[in-house]
């Protein structure tokens, strides 16, 4: 029964992944910030099903909340879009 | 375009070399059942009634503020001086301040809608009567003082959005008061932290020497009241519009 | 099957990890790199949690309860110490955040750029 956690958390690592090389390709700084936040409410899941449940109540608020806020007022106050090559 | 790519094959190879360590020789020891030494002494000495005990059932929170209390409270200390080191460099002297706030008045006063604004104030009574459970219980259940804290800061953000920070600062929830109550957990903290010195001739931070939970529990109450006011005071700081930061800012230079 | 897939999830925590450097190395946009410093350390924090599992079956998070003796608590428990450790990364990496971005943004006052290439070109105009 344990191969079922395992499997969850294939499926939380393998999204987090996905998301954050999206969130690497993005040029729209606040497009990268919302994948990214994706990742992070994914890895929430993961830290639950690893029976971590501080750590859940610590990251949730955190990296979904004041983080996202946090990086939200610092594009509006600098630029949107990132300059490519 | 040639730096990336060198930067990718090494990275790559740093990879390779750590996911053969990892997977064939197992350098990090997972897929056990059994306990590490060092987590059983942990486990099995957290709630016991004698000897070596921080008398919690949780046994996050014992460790955290008992058995590595300094790295802890140091912890609290380094949150306060990154804190401190943003307010320091987003400065603003007495005469700056009293302009930044002639300014922001004779903005428009924009807010948004009905339906919103009562949804939030329902979800935000939710969000703050969670966090106080997350805060207070935090040294028997799973949760503590930064969980709660930025739980609540989370519901301060909220308001930010639904209501405008003008509308918060009319109601008296200025940089100052949010200093203030920042300064009371840290010192609440502090008084904790230093009371078995005083009052048992104990050691700093020997907090099981304190009538029953109380230590823990004052601890967990001073994290959260510095935790959140700690984040309100930057985001209140932050949330001053850009164009009246460059005004404040000419102001400075033809000083 | 449990092997192949706890070494399926590290190495795809480590390609994440080495993702985040990654960016951190190449994007240019300051703002960008504080994003992938966070992917970087999320990995990171994942990682430390996963090495506390264990596979037990009915695992359970480690809060003593009442209905629970206290052998059956020691034998299906996880280990409590990364959990510590790693709380105390994630205020610290907030901290980072706060401090990195309030950075940025005076930065950005003060030159009108928070891109990497500029900020070079910006410091070697200060020098002369």
């Amino acid at each position: 029964m344990i191969e079922l956690h395992l499997l969850i958390l294939v499926i939380v690592v393998s999204f987090g992944f996905v998301f954050s090389y999206l969130a690497m390709k993005e040029h729209d700084l606040l497009k990268a910030l919302a994948l990214s936040s994706v990742q992070s409410t994914f890895f929430a899941l993961g830290f639950y099903i690893l029976a971590a449940p501080d750590i859940v109540l610590a990251y949730l608020a955190i990296a979904v909340g004041a983080y996202t806020a946090l990086v939200i007022l610092a594009i509006s106050k600098t630029e949107r879009y990132e300059v490519g090559e | 375009m040639k730096r990336d790519i060198l930067v990718a094959v090494s990275l790559l190879v740093a990879f390779l070399f750590i996911a053969y360590a990892v997977t064939v020789k197992n350098v990090l020891g997972l897929g056990g059942a059994e306990l590490r030494p060092l987590g059983e002494f942990y486990l099995s000495n957290a709630f016991a009634h004698e000897g070596l005990t921080s008398h919690s059932p949780e046994v996050v929170t014992a460790i955290v503020w008992n058995y590595r209390g300094f790295d802890t409270l140091f912890e609290t200390f380094v949150f306060f001086l990154a804190i401190m080191g943003a307010l320091s460099v987003l400065r603003l002297t007495d005469e700056q301040e009293k302009l930044v706030r002639e300014l922001e008045a004779t903005m428009p006063h924009r807010q948004m809608d009905l339906i919103v604004r009562a949804t939030t104030k329902l979800v935000v009574i939710m969000i703050i009567a969670i966090s106080a459970s997350i805060a207070l219980h935090g040294h028997l259940t799973p949760g503590g003082g930064f969980q709660g804290g930025s739980a609540m800061a989370v519901a301060a953000l909220l308001l930010f959005a639904a209501f405008s920070k003008f509308t918060l600062e009319r109601k008296g929830l200025t940089l100052k008061h949010t200093i203030s109550a920042y300064a009371v957990g840290l010192a609440l903290i502090l008084a904790t932290v230093l009371a078995p010195v005083f009052l048992y001739n104990g050691k700093v931070l020997e907090i099981n020497l304190l009538p029953g939970e109380m230590g823990l529990f004052n601890l967990d109450v001073g994290e959260y009241l510095a935790v959140a006011f700690g984040f309100l005071t930057v985001f209140l700081v932050l949330g001053i519009p850009e164009w009246v930061f460059k005004v404040v800012l000419r102001g400075e230079l033809n000083d | 099957m449990i092997s192949f897939l706890l070494a399926y999830i590290t190495i795809t925590l480590f390609a994440m990890l080495f993702l985040g450097i990654y960016g951190v190395a190449t994007r240019s946009n300051l703002i960008k790199k504080i994003i992938m410093l966070n992917i970087a350390n999320d990995a990171i924090n994942m990682l430390f949690i996963l090495i506390g599992y264990r596979m037990v079956f009915p695992v359970f998070p480690p809060v003593y309860e009442k209905h629970i003796t206290f052998r059956e608590f020691l034998e299906k428990s996880v280990d409590p110490l990364p959990q510590a450790l790693v709380l105390t990364a994630v205020v610290i990496g907030m901290a980072m955040n706060i401090l990195l971005t309030t950075y940025a943004i005076q930065f950005y006052r003060l030159h009108g750029t928070v891109d990497a290439r500029d900020i070079a070109e910006v410091m070697r105009g200060d020098d002369e």
